[in-house]
């Protein structure tokens, strides 16, 4: 990455941080939100961009999250809050791991799509015929929790607390995911996405390494899902609806696959071009699939790619020789 | 000693039958050619051996070991490094990264791994046997270049690159010159004749439409014709042979 993105991508941390010191409570909200669905929607890239399985049924994941997270939180045990975020983590790379075993194998392309976004709308469905997580109207007041960490107390049930909170675990996330992409692992990735049968006469397993990225990023999503339902204090089968299973990819559309920060720059750019028409009445939908529409054909690559090519024509000179070639594991 | 033992292999592509009962055996350290018309089924027998494809009877020994119901994964691992007909790199990738990702997958297949599991970087020892495996290929001032824009013998090049960097016991070869310019033929030529010399130990099959590549490289060929061996023999015996002359040499052999 670039000296000028790295700045960009700071400032843009630092707004998030100071964001609620100034904006208002409707704002907040949408920001939070909005940071959720991006490490969400990295999370499907991971699958997309770098091991070239795509998935439609990620909304299935995040819901199985959130309703992991508001199951418990129901039933008391705010107290250990940190610990299920890991069980609602866990429990998505659990069906991410069984439906990827019994998926991977047989289907990839568009049959793994289509089988993904079958068992997402069966989950959802299925969700909203059981009374004891409240059917159709799903499970309302989750409270924003207050535990201990030992030394301190941690209560985010007040002010904007739990808002930090999301930001500091989705940078968490960002980091993890973006230490999985760029390690050997990644590299191995890219290359199935790229040729699978090349990686496999270089001794890949790469069924092994499809369902591993299958399951670690359905517990991402999982994750995404469980800071959700205390963000947004309800959850309804409709979390994990079609809509939830095409924002990711929306997200990377707009903000371009082939780079790791596309889907988090699409995220915040959709927000952005939402927040801006809201009050466009009826015609918010044109504009925003106008948009959509207007950068998947005037740039291929998204945002990300649009932007990289400016930075290399504007940076463009003739760079030393080098004795020995540096290493670029990954275009940025 | 036998490496690769191949006993009666049938093949079908639905109803057409391309492989009758074949029969080979290919000893350690000689290089092995198989040639044949279009259409012979010489690729579809690379395919058996390197379990690109099943067969519907007969077995593939490795090494002593019956692999027939192996996937290519585990011949690779096993010692079986392949290059393809059209030269197949990760575009995306420079050339670097196209032998840091292989060499990575044989140090991990091999558990020999040195880079600590938080490493987001190579090791600086995969670097090195990147970099010396460049400069073998000739490739060295093209390490940042992205492989999609390599030359075609240039990509053919760093493919196999890409195979050696598995260590194989046998490198198998499917056209390696196939739509090269004569210079670039005669380079890759010596470039396998170098890597398989005398004490490399290398066991080599090949398939190759090019006859100066053949009887250049080849220590034993085998003739195929209409998915059966029709011949099998030094390259003296091959060009004497004269079934062999006419089915496939007929014309060349009479114009020479």
């Amino acid at each position: 990455m670039n000296r000028l993105s790295t700045y960009l991508l700071v400032a843009l941390a630092a707004i998030l941080l100071l964001l609620p010191l100034w904006a208002n409570s409707g704002l907040v909200f949408l920001t939070g939100t909005t940071i959720i669905v991006a490490v969400f929607a990295l999370s499907w890239n991971l699958l997309f961009g770098y091991a070239g399985l795509a998935s439609f049924g990620s909304g299935g994941l995040f819901s199985i999250g959130a309703y992991t997270m508001a199951v418990m939180l129901r039933q008391g045990y705010e107290g250990q809050f940190l610990l299920l975020i890991v069980l609602a983590t866990l429990a998505g790379g659990v069906v991410a791991f069984a439906i990827g075993f019994v998926a991977l194998r047989r289907s990839t392309g568009i049959f793994l799509a289509i089988l993904t976004l079958a068992l997402a709308e069966l989950l959802r469905i299925t969700l909203a015929k059981i009374h004891w997580l409240g059917a159709e109207d799903g499970i309302p007041s989750i409270v924003r929790p207050t535990f201990s960490i030992g030394f301190a107390t941690v209560d985010l049930s007040r002010g904007n607390s739990y808002y930090w909170f999301v930001c500091i675990a989705c940078a968490l996330l960002v980091g993890l995911t973006w230490w999985i992409a760029h390690g050997r692992f990644g590299r191995t990735l890219r290359t199935i996405r790229l040729d699978v049968e090349r990686a496999a006469f270089m001794g890949v397993d790469t069924h092994r390494y499809r369902l591993v990225a299958f399951t670690i990023s359905g517990a991402i999503a999982a994750c995404a899902g469980a800071l959700f339902a205390p963000w947004a204090q309800i959850v309804t089968p409709d979390i994990g609806n079609m809509m939830r299973s095409t924002q990711p990819i929306l997200f990377t559309l707009l903000g371009g696959a082939s780079s790791f920060w596309g889907p988090l720059i699409g995220a915040f750019l959709f927000s952005a071009i939402e927040f801006s028409t809201r009050t466009l009445v009826g015609i918010q939908e044109i504009i925003t699939g106008g948009i959509l529409l207007a950068v998947v054909l005037m740039f291929p690559t998204g945002v990300a790619g649009a932007w990289n090519a400016l930075i290399a024509g504007l940076s463009a000179r003739p760079e030393p020789a080098k004795a020995a070639p540096a290493l670029q594991p990954v275009k940025e | 000693m036998t490496i690769i033992r191949l006993s009666s292999v049938d093949k079908s592509y639905g109803s057409l039958k391309v492989l009758h009962g074949v029969d080979a055996e290919i000893s350690e350290g000689e290089t092995f050619a198989i040639i044949g018309p279009n259409g012979a089924g010489k690729t579809t027998l690379f395919k058996v051996m390197t379990g690109e494809i099943g067969c519907e009877a007969g077995s593939v020994e490795f090494l002593g070991k019956d692999v027939t119901r192996d996937p290519a994964y585990k011949r690779t691992r096993a010692g079986m490094g392949r290059t393809f007909q059209v030269a197949r790199v990760f575009k995306e990738m420079t050339a670097e990264e196209n032998l840091i990702v292989a060499v990575e997958a044989r140090l991990q297949n091999t558990g020999k791994s040195d880079a600590p599991w938080y490493a987001v970087k190579p090791s600086s020892a995969t670097l090195d046997e990147v970099h010396s495996i460049l400069v073998r290929l000739s490739l060295d001032k093209k390490a940042r270049t992205p492989a999609s824009e390599l030359s075609h013998g240039d990509k053919k090049r760093l493919e196999l690159g890409i195979t050696l960097a598995g260590r194989p016991k046998v490198l198998m070869l499917d056209e390696p010159t196939a739509g090269m310019s004569p210079s670039d033929r005669v380079g890759v030529t010596e470039l396998i004749r170098d890597i398989s010399g005398k004490g490399s130990g290398l066991t080599v099959v090949m398939t190759e439409h090019d006859m100066g590549v053949i009887f250049g490289l080849a220590d034993r060929i085998m003739v195929m014709n209409q998915g059966r061996k029709i011949a099998q023999g030094s390259i003296e015996e091959i060009r004497a042979n004269p079934v062999v002359r006419e089915v496939y040499l007929g014309k060349e052999a009479h114009h020479a």
